[in-house]
């Protein structure tokens, strides 16, 4: 193959790919475009759902196969800075008086400076793996709302704007998010960072909708102090969605905090 | 053998739960999670690979990857079983083809040729799914699933199973991709896929 596929034709090899049905530069073609696009990815994941079911289940695997992955485990151990020393005490044993001093001063810098830089690491490992099971758990407890999200999101009918964090001093370390609309009104704020707000403020979100006579800004809800995911209802066409800070109990126009912020295409 | 007796507690944990456990570290976690699908992916790579030792290999290969990357499973994207079975299933596929591959720079052309397996009646007794499951394979037409089967168990390319079934490649295409698409949505109605994705 020498030459892009339109996007037709990679929608088209998308479920061969979800199969590994593909090779070669179609494969890499189709693989690039699933990384890039949430439809096709949402679609491979799907299928492959349900070819999981395909495998004949009555193939008992040997006991081989699990006493050999029991075997391999790398179970972590407090043990690991023992070696290290016993080497040392070794060293020295065959050592003259004299250098044996220089060299057990010698070695306690060394072993200073080793077990400095082993704690470094050692912490390092721990912060790392904290994070991993922090990550795990989030998903784990991810909320029905979000899933709900999720699923809408990845419905092929659904209209998907981003929105950007505003330059400026409204709220320090808030980053994008987006708003999923399906068809029939309902709507999602998803996807966002919105640092924690103190006990006197809200971040609400507004739609800014049109008419004949003009556009007017309409309030989609009080999303509180730390939003999660949030629903919300329109029905008119919005051209323009906005979270802006306001005071707790809200407002009845946003005011001049913006925070987010995404035109729809 | 897997003993989880000792572990009641994992018997009835989610999928997410279980991976949380296996990133601190918890053996039994990994155990359970091979309990419920260690049979499955060991079926899939003995019947893409057609060698039970390689599949050992690969399967053995694949649980340990998820002792040591257990975030690689993201539980918002579908279930731990799928995304198992879609790692072993594409690691058998890479080794089948370099396999091809390197008797072909060898000269020693593969004949493509329908394998007795693949009797479309062994096929079904063979499954042995739940009913619920195997209702959901019977919306596929014979020529949808044959061309699914010979794809996905076969670990065949989409042109290969087009040279097997002696059809054009188009056909071959459009049979898998609508065949995919409606099992995919019995299943999701059936509510199979959505609650063992849950599970």
């Amino acid at each position: 193959m020498d030459r892009e596929l339109t996007r037709a034709e990679l929608d088209e090899l998308v479920p061969l790919y979800a199969l590994d049905a593909l090779d070669g530069e179609e494969r890499a073609q189709v693989a690039r475009y699933v990384e890039r696009d949430d439809d096709a990815r949402a679609e491979v994941e799907s299928l492959r759902e349900a070819v999981s079911f395909l495998p004949p289940r009555e193939t008992p695997a040997p006991a081989s196969l699990w006493e050999g992955i029991e075997h391999s485990l790398d179970v972590p151990s407090v043990d690991i800075a023992a070696p290290p020393l016993r080497l040392v005490a070794a060293d020295s044993a065959t050592s003259s008086p004299a250098r044996e001093s220089r060299l057990s001063r010698r070695v306690v810098a060394m072993l200073a400076a080793a077990a400095v830089i082993l704690a470094a690491v050692l912490g390092i490992q721990v912060l790392r793996q904290q994070d991993r099971i922090d990550d795990l758990a989030a998903e784990m407890h991810r909320d029905p709302m979000e899933q709900q999200a999720m699923a809408a999101r990845g419905s092929s009918d659904a209209h998907v704007i981003a929105l950007d964090a505003m330059d400026g001093d409204a709220v320090d370390g808030a980053a994008g998010a987006e708003v999923v609309m399906l068809p029939d009104g309902t709507g999602y704020l998803m996807g966002h960072v919105l640092p924690t707000l103190d006990a006197d403020g809200t971040y609400q979100l507004w739609a800014r909708v049109g008419d004949g006579t003009g556009t007017r800004m309409v309030s989609l809800g009080l999303l509180g102090r730390a939003p999660g995911t949030s629903p919300f209802r329109l029905t008119a066409t919005p051209s323009m969605f906005e979270v802006t800070k306001e005071p707790a109990t809200g407002s009845e126009a946003p005011g001049t905090q913006v925070v987010l912020r995404g035109e729809v295409a | 053998m897997v003993d989880d007796d000792l572990h009641p507690e994992l018997h009835d944990a989610s999928d997410a739960a279980l991976v949380v456990a296996i990133a601190r570290f918890r053996e039994a976690a990994l155990a359970e999670v091979y309990r419920r699908h260690g049979d499955a992916a060991f079926g899939l790579a003995v019947r893409v690979l057609r060698d039970r030792a390689l599949a050992e290999e690969l399967v053995q290969e694949v649980f340990l990857k998820l002792w040591e990357d257990p975030e690689r499973f993201d539980p918002g994207r579908g279930s731990l079983r799928a995304f198992l079975m879609a790692t072993v299933h594409s690691r058998a596929i890479d080794v089948v083809r370099a396999e091809s591959a390197r008797r072909a720079r060898e000269g020693r052309a593969e004949r493509l040729r329908p394998e007795p397996e693949y009797d479309l009646e062994r096929e079904v007794v063979e499954l042995a799914m739940a009913e619920q499951v195997r209702e959901a394979f019977d919306v596929l037409s014979d020529d949808e699933r044959r061309a699914i089967e010979l794809a996905y168990l076969g670990g065949h390319t989409y042109r290969e199973v087009a040279v097997l079934l002696d059809q054009p490649e188009g056909t071959v295409k459009s049979r898998i991709r609508v065949g995919l698409r409606r099992l995919r949505d019995t299943l999701v109605e059936s509510g199979i896929t959505s609650s063992w994705t849950e599970s």
